[in-house]
């Protein structure tokens, strides 16, 4: 293996494990597989005290550990405190997955070290114990018991297995994993049966594939414009309104047709989501057509064609948003379309 | 010697003392900006007992913590709420929007629309940074590929404060200020490591943090509770019109699993002043940043006199209630002379001067950013800048074997950073999340250059850039190696160990804090 492609394969092998972000600023927290990694310690637990509200120090939670998937068996009841931003809640018999560091490694609650010594660095919602989950944990602790070697396959493999999961959530933390692996083989076009298939199943989580086909395009796998304009085409109801924002990002001449004529709904919401998708920046195609939503009676709906006339920024886009400030018969789309022009001179 | 690049703006928007004839005239405003969807309407009448208008599509994403936290119903209403301040032409608004932050592009989008009849000079839009309400930055939407913002909201946002602000400019009254500034000491009960009892935690400690602060192993918050409060003669009285009270900590104390709009706990601070004096209560954000915040704090429960349970309303409640308290008893000592309202200790005629620095160019360091901007997770929802102008390129700067990782390569971001004079007080306007230990140097170099008594930090003002840490106690480590921590081998990095806390991480870069300061001493030295 040449240098380069190690590095690929690193990239592919950490990223996926998403970076060892608690952020509450920029993006986000670690996906599962991140925190299978991140952690000393992943068990399969009951909840037994949550620490009461009188405790005189940071709460310390107390589990039955059931199952431990990495790290080394527990003899008795485990202790733990919580730390982060946005902790998970527990209540008292439930049974979820702990992802736990020795808090030796905690720069904050070290002084608790003679007293716990486990922390927990989840946020968010706590992971109720379900086949599915447990599944997932014990296979992403076994891939990083392989030989290096291998670790990349066999990460590969559980991705296009997890996207594919009926469990939307863990759906949503491989399709994470794969945007959070930049240009690395975590799926490849050998992948690509099994996940244009996913692109086009109603049963999976409108999210998931929205994220997922603008990952594939990324990647050079698919081609992006005809599948977005596949997608927004025949995706039912509210979610619609999803495939429609994701699509605002990957302008193309299929997506502008295929936006443009959803400016014709009846669904005002609906409108105005498409023409903000269509304010990519030198989308003169989507002028006319946004021009002529800023005489529609839905105030929505107008304002949404100032931002898109806004953000496409052609000469033809400000002159039509100049004529608006100067002649709309509604003060306030007068003064939108001038702050308009102010912002995008 | 430090440079910037453009110095667009400079205002300095009144004279040196106020005329003769001036006299200070206030306006008051609040629009309500709850995020309303359809699948929601129903809950919103059965919360607050009116209909609600949707503006807002579903489902409402919530900000703050983790991606996909999709809004269940309400508990409290969102608020624009401002004022507007005139004294002899000189005229201000400052706006809090509880919200999570708002970008400057959409700032400068209501500064467009705000009424030229208005007159207004400057426009401060702070964010509470609240993390129980809707993604105004695309960060928590369904997953980290895709936004949750809805524009037609940010729209239905931006009107509503320009309204706010028109209509604050139309009603001015003469009116009178006062200042206090109170301390948080006790205000919470230091049972928690992370809790020195100041109502508020530092979740980070910073390296050389432990020598700078050795009784608190480290640990800094800002203590200052500061008080403005806006009055006018009716009758032998004085009637409140306005309060408004700056404190730095982060409105997130329901935590990550509530599902429930809410302002948090500034809704109480806000309920229980305008109980006590009517008028307008007014919650800006403060010196919040490098993870300020209620989350690791008890509060004493008067009623059950045992601390409140973490994370719920009530513990919002109780810990709101005692920041109005706390405030409530500062500006009462400066405001009631006998027991009675006085006029004679409020001034009638304050200096208002205002100056801004935009833009503000700061270099963005941070190669996790570059690389989740060049793979497009990270929209940084603005251009990244290059010699001023916009750059929207990627390439592959690293050197081999590292040149497989993908960077944005636009050099800067631009903010701006203001600062403003209204009398006794004045207030820097930071564009992020100030860490406390700047704010105290922010304090000294506004009372220092303008005798101010009474200092503010608006946080999140009129932009959010995220963390500004210290230049000194910036750890270089986690950005230095981003090339082995993104390859999976952070070990085979030369510069150990590595710091990638979240601040570090997740942060523009060091330049922040010079720049930023850089301004606002431009900006001060202004006024």
């Amino acid at each position: 293996m040449s240098r380069r492609a190690a590095v690929v394969v690193a990239v592919a092998t950490a990223l996926a494990a998403g970076t060892a972000s608690r952020a509450h600023v920029v993006y986000g927290t670690a996906t599962l597989r991140g925190l299978v990694r991140e952690t000393d310690l992943v068990a399969r637990v009951r909840i037994v005290d949550v620490g009461g509200a009188l405790a005189l120090q940071e709460p310390i939670v107390v589990a039955e550990s059931l199952e431990v998937i990495k790290g080394n068996a527990i003899d008795g009841p485990l202790r733990f405190v919580q730390h982060g931003h946005g902790v998970p809640l527990y209540t008292k018999g439930q049974e979820v997955a702990l992802f736990l560091q020795r808090i030796e490694r905690s720069r904050e609650l070290g002084s608790l070290a003679g007293q716990v010594a486990w922390v927990s660095i989840q946020e968010g919602e706590a992971w109720a114990s379900s086949p599915s989950l447990v599944g997932a944990l014990r296979a992403y602790a076994a891939l990083d018991r392989l030989p290096p070697a291998q670790q990349p396959r066999a990460l590969r493999r559980l991705t296009v297995e997890l996207l594919a999961s009926s469990d939307p959530r863990l759906a949503s933390e491989a399709v994470r994993d794969v945007a959070l692996a930049g240009t690395a083989p975590i799926v490849t076009a050998e992948d690509l049966p099994a996940l244009e298939m996913l692109l086009g199943s109603a049963a999976a989580p409108i999210g998931v594939r929205v994220a997922l086909l603008a990952e594939l395009e990324r990647r050079g796998l698919v081609e992006g414009p005809a599948h977005w304009a596949k997608l927004i085409r025949e995706t039912p109801g509210s979610d619609r309104i999803g495939v429609v924002r994701a699509a605002g990002a990957h302008a193309s001449a299929a997506v502008t047709r295929e936006l443009v004529g959803l400016l014709a709904s009846d669904d005002p919401v609906l409108v105005a989501a498409a023409a903000i998708s269509l304010g990519a920046p030198g989308n003169r195609e989507a002028v006319e057509p946004l021009a002529k939503l800023l005489a529609s009676d839905e105030e929505r709906v107008r304002l949404a064609a100032i931002r898109g006339l806004g953000r496409i920024g052609t000469p033809d886009a400000q002159a039509r948003l100049a004529q608006a400030a100067a002649t709309h018969p509604d003060p306030a789309t007068r003064r939108r379309a001038g702050a308009a022009i102010a912002r995008h001179p | 010697m430090r440079s910037y690049d453009v110095v667009v703006c400079l205002v300095l928007a009144c004279p040196s003392l106020a005329a003769a004839d001036g006299g200070l005239r206030v306006g008051t405003c609040k629009r309500e900006i709850t995020p309303i969807s359809p699948s929601l309407q129903g809950a919103y009448q059965a919360t607050f007992g009116v209909p609600g208008v949707a503006n807002h599509t579903d489902p409402i994403f919530m900000a703050g913590f983790g991606n996909n936290r999709q809004a269940t119903g309400y508990h409290d209403r969102l608020w624009a709420r401002g004022v507007v301040l005139d004294n002899d032409g000189a005229r201000v608004a400052i706006v809090a929007v509880d919200l999570i932050g708002y970008f400057k592009n959409e700032v400068d989008t209501i500064r467009g629309l705000v009424l030229p009849t208005s007159d207004v000079d400057f426009v401060l839009v702070s964010s509470t940074h609240q993390h129980e309400g809707p993604d105004t930055m695309g960060l928590w939407g369904p997953n980290q590929l895709s936004t949750g913002i809805d524009y037609a909201y940010l729209d239905f946002v931006n009107g509503r404060v320009a309204e706010c602000i028109d209509e604050a400019a139309a009603n001015l009254q003469t009116a009178r200020i006062y200042y206090a500034t109170a301390n948080s000491a006790g205000l919470s009960l230091g049972l928690d490591p992370e809790d020195d009892g100041f109502g508020v935690a530092d979740g980070k400690v910073l390296s050389g943090d432990a020598v700078l602060s050795p009784a608190t192993q480290g640990r800094i918050v800002d203590p200052n509770l500061t008080v403005m409060q806006l009055t006018k003669r009716n009758g032998s009285s004085l009637e409140v019109l306005a309060t408004l009270v700056n404190f730095g900590s982060h409105p997130e104390s329901l935590g990550s699993n509530n599902t429930l709009i809410t302002s948090d706990f500034p809704h109480y601070v806000r309920e229980r002043i305008e109980a006590l004096y009517g008028g307008l209560a007014i919650w800006m954000s403060g010196d919040l940043g490098v993870l300020q915040g209620p989350l690791d704090i008890d509060v004493l429960d008067p009623v059950t006199a045992q601390p409140a349970p973490r994370r719920t309303f009530r513990f919002a409640e109780a810990h709101g209630t005692q920041l109005a308290e706390r405030a409530s008893t500062a500006i009462d000592a400066v405001r009631l002379k006998k027991g009675k309202p006085s006029p004679s200790q409020g001034a009638p005629a304050p200096e208002i001067a205002h100056a801004t620095v935009d833009p503000v160019t700061v270099r963005l360091d941070n190669p996790y950013f570059r690389f989740f901007v060049a793979i497009g997770v990270l929209d940084v929802r603005r251009s990244l800048y290059t010699n001023g102008i916009p750059d929207p390129s990627v390439g592959f700067p690293f050197p081999p074997p590292f040149d497989v990782i993908p960077q944005a390569l636009g050099s800067d971001l631009q903010t701006e950073v203001s600062a403003v004079r209204i009398g006794k007080g004045a207030i820097a306007v930071v564009p992020g999340e100030l860490d406390p230990q700047i704010g105290v140097g922010y304090r000294q170099l506004l009372a220092g250059a303008t005798g101010a008594a009474h200092t503010f930090i608006a946080g999140l003002g009129n932009d959010e850039i995220g963390y500004q840490v210290p230049y000194a106690k910036w750890d270089n480590s986690c950005h230095a190696c981003a090339p082995f921590v993104l390859a999976g081998i952070p070990q085979f990095c030369p510069v150990q160990p590595i710091d990638c806390s979240t601040v570090f991480e997740n942060n523009v870069g060091q330049q922040v804090d010079p720049e930023v300061t850089g301004a606002l001493q431009q900006a001060v030295g202004g006024l």
